[in-house]
């Protein structure tokens, strides 16, 4: 899965509001067994601030 | 706050990378000390029993000079009221309504409960988390 930081602002509200969902997203579109470590790792591993990670 | 709140899930997967999210955490914490916490005053100041409450950076909000449209002439406008609606949507966002300390520590203590205490959550989550971390992390939770 393409994770690109637009499409991560949407993930982002998504886990805000539902992240049981999310991670039932995640696993649905991708079957690899660590795609939640990686997908985590990856979102992490993102250069953030409070301004940055913000949804705007 | 994304990250933060798949700590909710209490998903093995998730826990298992609790030191990548802490990291996330310490940076971002870190960044608004360094910002002098970030005071601003708000838009709409909201006023509690105790008097009006105070906002800093753990709860977002742009500066006000950036809501400031500007023409392509150089001058400024007064929003109108398509743009105060949006910015009072904007400002009822949970981003711009929540403070962020809190709402980590909140999501910690949960997850501890979840797991079954701060002692299991210390033996099952935090075996791979850098000591230096954690401590850091329990002095900006003072």
């Amino acid at each position: 899965m393409i994770v690109t930081s637009q499409n991560m602002n949407i993930l982002a509200r998504l886990a805000l509001e539902n992240p049981d969902l999310l991670l039932h997203f995640l696993r649905s579109v991708d079957n690899s067994p660590d795609i939640v470590s990686r997908f985590v790792d990856k979102w992490a591993g993102q250069k953030v601030s409070p301004r940055q990670s913000s949804f705007h | 706050m994304g990250l933060t709140a798949l700590l909710r899930t209490n998903d093995q997967e998730v826990l298992n990378n609790l030191g990548a999210i802490m990291n996330v955490w310490f940076n971002v914490l870190s960044e608004v000390k360094d910002n002098e916490g970030g005071e601003y005053t708000p838009l709409a100041p909201k006023f509690t029993p105790g008097g009006v409450l105070t906002t800093s950076a753990l709860i977002y909000w742009r500066n006000e000079e950036e809501e400031e449209d500007s023409s392509d002439f150089g001058g400024t406008y007064a929003p109108s009221a398509n743009d105060r609606r949006k910015r009072l949507f904007l400002q009822n966002d949970p981003v711009h309504t929540t403070n962020l300390l809190n709402f980590m520590k909140e999501h910690l203590a949960l997850a501890q409960a979840n797991i079954g205490g701060v002692d299991n959550f210390r033996e099952v989550c935090l075996r791979n988390v850098d000591e230096a971390l954690v401590d850091q992390m329990n002095t900006m939770f003072l």
